[in-house]
């Protein structure tokens, strides 16, 4: 019916359509076309590759010739091009959706040797490789290595400049990540979705796992914390973080984790962190650009209650990436099923 | 030439690698294949980034206290680099959330199949 | 410091952290409601802000934290750049006001909450992208915009929108490792991420003469990367199905203000960075203005072909987005204000187009074929009005907003050199292959079809469907005070 309706021609369409008779809906859960690129699937399985176009031609074909029982083997390799038209043709056809995949191909093969040879001769012209005079060494990395650290109070150079000097940066950077996580959210998760049966974990897996998960998550409670005064930070941390929640899924099972933290409080608590750094780099960047003082006091510099807002901010960062990590897997486990 | 070759090896295999995923993003129909390409373009560009940053006989930037500049690398690029994982670690999820997605749907991954189905669709729809 | 002068740093934190709040909420129409309201308060202050600005002449820089210059990162603002963010986003305002019911119908209850956040986060990403100073930074908002954008497209759920969705993210992704391929190597020969520095910076590049290649190959890359984002002819292929498979308010945003904002990037580029003169010695504005001749007449061709209103009106975005190249790739003062003036008209008149088309389609119980559109306008008449206003700005009629952009454009390329005959041919071209495809759609749509049910009164879409008429003419009419805006704020850019 559908596919018939299909090659009608926009006149008769539009009778039909002036008759009172709706177009019939999108894709309905028996779908015709899922269920004969099932077969397709079964059948490339077991006959190897061939294009989509070329197979529904070839069963086409079979179908009018109604004699053949078994559908399948009676064809090897492409069949043949086009068998006359039953029906005028269409507009849309897979042959020039083809054709412009073959354009493409040549095109972008083309480009992308191009690009490379103009990269290669960009390279030799580059600033050499590790010198100290290339011109990305100036007065603005030598400020941040130089004064950072009674500036930021931070030890670690790149974390006093991704949380100080460039913290919007890092808040817009966070944002991806929320932005990311929302739309894997919106994408997946479906609120009546059945847990999948959870088969046990694997013994190996859950004897270490539930040994080594501790020394994990601490170790990324370690890196976050230490972020100002040693290599590490919120990202890194949080990544350990969330690895060790990931973990945590696989040896406690999905659904327990599910219960601790189901998708709606993940995502609450990567707001809540957002909003809290999103806050405390407003006030900082109202005091900074207005001059008005009242800074936040930089501590000693080495010692873990110091670099004013940047411990909290790394923590802050350390939850929203954990979050991240742990929503993404949970929710690609789930759209697995 | 040839010293200046080796002289620039990390940004010669930068490039490399940014061709390499060019060409798998755009040459193959497989979307898993795909997002592999593009996240090796962004890690050219890492690549290229971190060794920019790299000073000869500098140490990490975990500074003391009136230490000179000349010490350490250059934090910047590292900084950056940081900033570059992170948005690629979320495009990389969303692509892969799409994957999922168009995968319930047409139970395919090459992106060419997909491609005729939804072309197909299109005229029903 | 005046106190105004915290507005641009406000409204993008305002506008991110509104998003942020939204999923603390239970009752989900209240996502929308909340997004609405910090909307309308962004567009008052940025009104405020282009009224001080304008009024004293002048543009200032804010630093964001406690270091100046070239450490921290850095705002900046003008009379163009509050007068950018005034119009966005009254247009943002206006597309959810007037998209609402699709958004309702077209995206699953428990997922607007999301839907809404991610707008907001978008609209966020499209301040940020118009007043930052710092090429990073630009950077870090284009991803924000590509991942917000994408899901915008993907939230109706149809299939084929999720298809259309990936294509978008692959052509998405791509631009944006160019342009950040592009920032890296200005950084590698530079040191510098910010706007003010790279320019001094480069500009003794070209003094000296050393690293001109990469230099080039820079400015290349970055172009390469934000017209494959903003969908410029040759690089358009993602844009019809995205805009076309989405929801009437993603439509209508995305294609009048997401294509924009990575195009207000470039004008930073031109104007900030590498300067109109680097760009006249290196061939660069030629390269945009052949890319901007031949997008006009191709694109405006495909959307001749197209059998569906949605894939014609994002046709002709691409074609318009190639006006703003145009204009850019002239290479005087006057190109500069006539791509300034096509993007505000466009961003106006492409939004109020896809609402009224929206509205059409609504009428018409869900068809987007020409065929089953016809007497669509009877059945929706504001939705029609709408289309019909939009449809002739784009063709030209005079005191209508796209009409005073071509003006404007046209005078430029008087002034041009050789440019001068192809832009002229290419608008008169142009212009006619709009009226080709616009007229005899309008006509169809208000043509006798079958007598449908009108669509209900909901002064939520009206209300925002008149304002958009509204500012299109006031676009149109006002033609000097915006132009001599444009031309004050340019000076100051």
């Amino acid at each position: 019916m559908k596919n018939h309706n299909v090659r009608e021609d926009w006149y008769h369409r539009f009778l039909r359509w002036a008759g009172g008779e709706e177009p019939e809906g999108a894709e309905g859960p028996e779908d015709p076309e899922r269920a004969e690129f099932q077969e397709y699937l079964e059948y490339i399985e077991a006959h190897g590759y061939m294009e989509f176009g070329a197979y529904r031609l070839m069963r086409f074909r079979q179908r009018r010739e109604k004699g053949l029982e078994d559908p399948r083997g009676s064809l090897h390799g492409p069949p043949a091009p086009e068998p006359e038209p039953v029906h005028p043709p269409r507009h849309h056809r897979p042959g020039k959706l083809r054709n412009q995949i073959l354009l493409y191909r040549v095109l972008s093969a083309v480009i992308v040797i191009t690009l490379a040879a103009i990269f290669l001769v960009v390279t030799m012209n580059l600033p050499l490789f590790g010198r100290a005079d290339s011109p990305a060494v100036n007065e603005v990395s030598q400020r941040y290595l130089e004064q950072g650290l009674e500036e930021t109070g931070a030890v670690n150079a790149v974390t006093g400049m991704i949380l100080d000097y460039r913290a919007f940066d890092t808040f817009g950077e966070s944002a991806v990540l929320f932005a990311a996580a929302m739309s894997t959210l919106l994408l997946l998760h479906s609120p009546k979705s059945r847990m999948r049966t959870f088969r046990g974990p694997d013994q190996v897996l859950s004897q270490v796992g539930r040994r080594v998960l501790p020394v994990i998550l601490l170790f990324g409670v370690y890196v976050v914390v230490n972020g100002h005064l040693s290599p590490g930070g919120g990202f890194s941390g949080g990544a350990i973080l969330g690895g060790g929640l990931i973990l945590a899924s696989l040896v406690l099972g999905e659904e327990r984790m599910a219960r601790m933290l189901p998708a709606p409080r993940t995502s609450k608590i990567t707001v809540t962190c957002l909003l809290a750094y999103g806050l405390m780099k407003g006030y900082s960047f109202y005091t900074g650009a207005n001059h008005v003082g009242w800074e936040v006091p930089k501590g000693i510099p080495g010692a873990i209650l110091s670099g004013g807002f940047i411990l909290p901010l790394n923590l802050c960062v350390g939850i929203i990436v954990a979050c991240t990590m742990y929503t993404f897997y949970s929710l690609f486990l789930e759209g697995e099923g | 030439m040839l010293e200046t070759i080796l002289q620039q090896r990390y940004y010669i295999t930068a490039v490399l690698l940014f061709s390499i995923g060019f060409v798998t993003l755009f040459l193959h129909p497989n979307l898993i294949k795909k997002i592999i390409g593009l996240n090796l373009m962004d890690t050219a560009v890492f690549l290229f980034l971190a060794s920019m940053g790299y000073i000869e006989g500098g140490a990490a930037p975990i500074v003391e206290e009136g230490a000179k500049a000349s010490q350490y690398i250059n934090p910047v690029p590292g900084g950056l680099v940081l900033t570059g994982i992170v948005v690629a670690v979320s495009t990389t999820a969303l692509f892969l959330a799409l994957t999922i997605r168009l995968y319930r749907q047409y139970h395919s991954v090459n992106l060419d199949v997909i491609l005729m189905l939804a072309w197909e669709g299109k005229a029903e729809d | 410091m005046p106190l105004t002068y915290n507005i641009p740093m406000f409204s993008i934190l305002l506008v991110l952290m509104s998003a942020m709040v939204i999923p603390f909420f239970s009752k989900k129409s209240w996502g929308l409601n909340l997004i609405r309201g910090v909307e309308v308060v962004v567009a008052a202050l940025s009104a405020v802000l282009l009224v001080q600005l304008s009024g004293a002449g002048e543009s200032f820089t804010y630093q964001m934290g406690h270091f100046p210059a070239p450490w921290g990162n850095l705002l900046r603002c003008g009379p163009l750049e509050a007068l950018l963010a005034l119009v966005f986003s009254l247009v943002m305002i206006l597309s959810l006001c007037a998209g609402a019911e699709d958004i309702r119908r077209d995206v699953r209850a428990d997922r607007q909450g999301s839907y809404c956040v991610l707008m907001q986060l978008l609209f966020g990403s499209l301040l940020a992208m118009i007043y930052t100073d710092d090429l990073f930074t630009a950077y870090v908002f284009i991803e924000i915009a590509a991942v917000t954008a994408c899901m915008a497209v993907v939230a109706k759920e149809s299939g084929r929108s999720v298809v259309s969705a990936i294509r978008y993210l692959i052509f998405s992704c791509l631009g944006s490792g160019l342009v950040l391929l592009g920032i890296a190597l200005l950084y590698c020969i530079t040191g510098q991420l910010l706007c003010s520095s790279l320019e001094q910076a480069v500009m003794e590049l070209v003094a000296t003469r050393t690293y001109s290649l990469p230099l080039v190959v820079s400015a290349l890359l970055m172009t390469l990367g934000l017209s494959i984002k903003s969908a410029q002819f040759p690089f358009h292929a993602w844009l019809p199905d995205a805009h076309a498979s989405a929801t009437t308010a993603s439509s209508a945003v995305l294609s009048g203000l997401v294509l924009k904002g990575y195009l207000i990037i470039l004008l930073k580029l031109i104007l900030r960075v590498y300067g109109p003169s680097l760009l006249a010695t290196t061939y660069m504005d030629d390269l945009l203005f052949l890319l901007g001749l031949t997008g006009m007449l191709f694109a405006s061709v495909a959307a001749l072909r197209q059998e569906e209103v949605k894939s014609m009106i994002a046709y002709s975005s691409s074609a318009q987005i190639s006006y703003i190249f145009l204009g850019l790739g002239l290479g005087t003062d006057a190109g500069l204000i006539a791509a300034c003036y096509q993007i505000l008209a466009h961003a106006m008149t492409k939004s109020m187009i896809f609402s009224g088309a929206g509205a059409m389609i609504r009428a018409s119980g869900g068809g987007h074929y020409w065929s089953q559109l016809r007497g669509a306008a009877r059945r929706a008449p504001l939705g029609g009005l709408a289309f019909t206003v939009g449809g002739l700005s784009l063709c030209g009629l005079p005191l209508l907003a796209g009409f005073s952009a071509k003006y404007c454009l046209a005078i430029a390329a008087l002034d041009a050199q050789w440019q001068t005959a192809p832009a002229l041919f290419g608008l008169a071209a142009s212009s006619v292959l709009n009226a080709m495809y616009y007229i005899p759609a309008i006509l169809a749509i208000w043509g006798r079809g079958k007598e449908g049910e009108r669509l209900p009164w909901k002064w939520e879409r009206e209300g925002a469907l008149a304002l958009f008429l509204l500012c299109n003419v006031v676009l149109g009419t006002a033609f000097g005070p915006v132009r001599d805006l444009i031309e004050q704020g340019l000076n100051l850019f």
